[in-house]
């Protein structure tokens, strides 16, 4: 919380700074400043947010893989579990850590208090039949296996889509303020004449207010179609 | 339509909303009436702005409408197709799709489980592929309904090795072509936000030039 505070501060005072550099200092400062830092903040949120969804998929499509490929080679869920837990420890990931228990079914079933994908309940239900009947790992667990491959591939594909959608936006802000800094350096006469006019200072305000309002609708709204990708 | 009508929605919610925005547009407008009395206005060209104002609301209210059934008919196909995500998992897995389907309850959206539900009630009364089609007519999406179709086939003529891979085929061909028109959306609305971006640059031309027009004013004019 505090450091999304201070991250909000820090993308907030390049804008300010923008402003103090066109305007003269006023009210309209103050009012600036303090709404474009809670907008700052929202966008963190969300980020932050989406960030962790993304990553726990991630982690989910790894350790499913890992446990079915695992689990076929090994046999026993128990030492599949226990290979998982070291391997895990050896590359310094420390997230399973805190759903272990005695049990090893058991720990399989915390597990869903991270991964809330259906998938995994049906992977849980099918390794505790697995752990009764027996059976072909790869016949009993293949189809779950093309389900979270397709899932991954998706999720990474609107991944790159997203990147280069962000870069683009972000290509287009710096366009505009660069228009808006040659021509304060190259028309320093003009911006003296209108500096003081509140037409120019409402607009000035409007344009680097719009910086972090259409980052959150951005955000918003690349959340909304997210969701029906996944 | 009628599943989106009929569910997922807290009728008295939206009746107490619905009450609530009337009361505050017609305030608006009483209040706008005596303001354009207030500036001398003739009654005639206040009548007319006013059946204006109420057109153009009407319009906005039922397009608005229209959007909300179709995104939320779209939502519901999406957990359609989550669903039967699921259900091809857990019948590649040898489930029958009557028992697959009841797995799957627990993971629906609660008005999805309930249509889900009752299809399993109907299909308990009914073994012919009724329930099925009267279920699909619901979401009137030819993909569903093809896709309700092959399960019935697979849960009324045993679901041998060649019945399953055509579901599967079937399936993903359906999956595969519902994803690809959500990808479509996805470009456009990504594509549309740099419309803000526009906006900016619109607003700085404004700027420069409200300056330049000041500036030659000041020159020509002295002001």
């Amino acid at each position: 919380m505090v450091r999304r505070i201070l991250y909000a501060w820090f993308l907030t005072i390049p804008l300010v700074a923008f402003l103090i550099w066109f305007i003269p200092m006023s009210i309209l400062m103050i009012i600036f400043f303090m709404s474009i830092w809670m907008v700052w903040f929202y966008v963190l949120e969300f980020w932050k947010r989406e960030w962790n969804i993304n990553q726990v998929d991630e982690e989910m499509y790894y350790w499913l893989q890992n446990f079915i490929t695992t689990l076929s080679i090994k046999k026993t869920i128990t030492e599949t579990f226990v290979d998982l837990s070291q391997r895990y420890q050896l590359q310094k990931v420390h997230w399973l850590q805190s759903y272990t228990s005695n049990d090893v079914m058991q720990s399989i079933i915390n597990l869903k208090q991270r991964f809330h994908n259906p998938i995994y309940d049906i992977f849980a239900s099918t390794l505790g039949f697995y752990e009764q009947q027996g059976g072909d790992v790869m016949s009993l667990f293949e189809s779950i296996l093309l389900q979270t491959r397709l899932m991954e591939t998706r999720r990474i594909e609107v991944y790159r889509y997203t990147k280069r959608y962000f870069f683009q936006w972000l290509f287009l802000w710096m366009l505009n303020l660069l228009v808006l800094i040659l021509s304060k350096l190259s028309l320093p006469d003009l911006y003296t004449i209108m500096e003081d006019t509140i037409i120019f200072q409402m607009l000035i305000v409007l344009i680097l207010a719009l910086i972090p309002i259409s980052q959150c609708i951005w955000f918003y709204q690349w959340v909304q179609i997210k969701r029906k990708l996944r | 339509m009628y599943l989106v009508l009929s569910m997922g929605t807290n009728q008295k919610k939206i009746k107490m909303k619905f009450n609530q925005t009337n009361l505050f547009i017609i305030t608006f407008l009483i209040a706008f009436v005596f303001y354009l009395r207030w500036l001398d206005w003739h009654w005639l060209y206040i009548g007319l702005i006013v059946a204006v104002l109420v057109m153009v609301l009407f319009i906005w209210r039922w397009l608005q409408k229209q959007v909300k059934i179709e995104s939320y008919s779209r939502f519901l196909q999406k957990q359609m197709m989550d669903a039967y995500g699921l259900i091809k998992v857990l019948i590649l897995q040898g489930q029958m799709p009557y028992q697959a389907m009841q797995t799957t309850l627990p993971f629906l959206d609660s008005n999805l489980a309930e249509a889900f539900h009752n299809l399993l009630m109907e299909i308990d009364l009914d073994k012919s592929i009724q329930p099925y089609l009267h279920f699909a007519k619901k979401f009137k999406s030819l993909m569903i309904e093809q896709l309700l179709f092959s399960l019935y086939q697979l849960e009324n003529q045993g679901g041998d090795g060649r019945q399953l891979q055509q579901f599967q085929y079937l399936f993903d061909q359906v999956e595969h072509q519902f994803y690809q028109q959500e990808l479509l959306q996805f470009h456009e609305k990504m594509q549309q936000q740099n419309n803000l971006v526009m906006i900016a640059t619109a607003l700085i031309a404004i700027t420069l030039l409200v300056g330049v027009m000041q500036m030659v004013g000041g020159m020509l004019y002295g002001i």
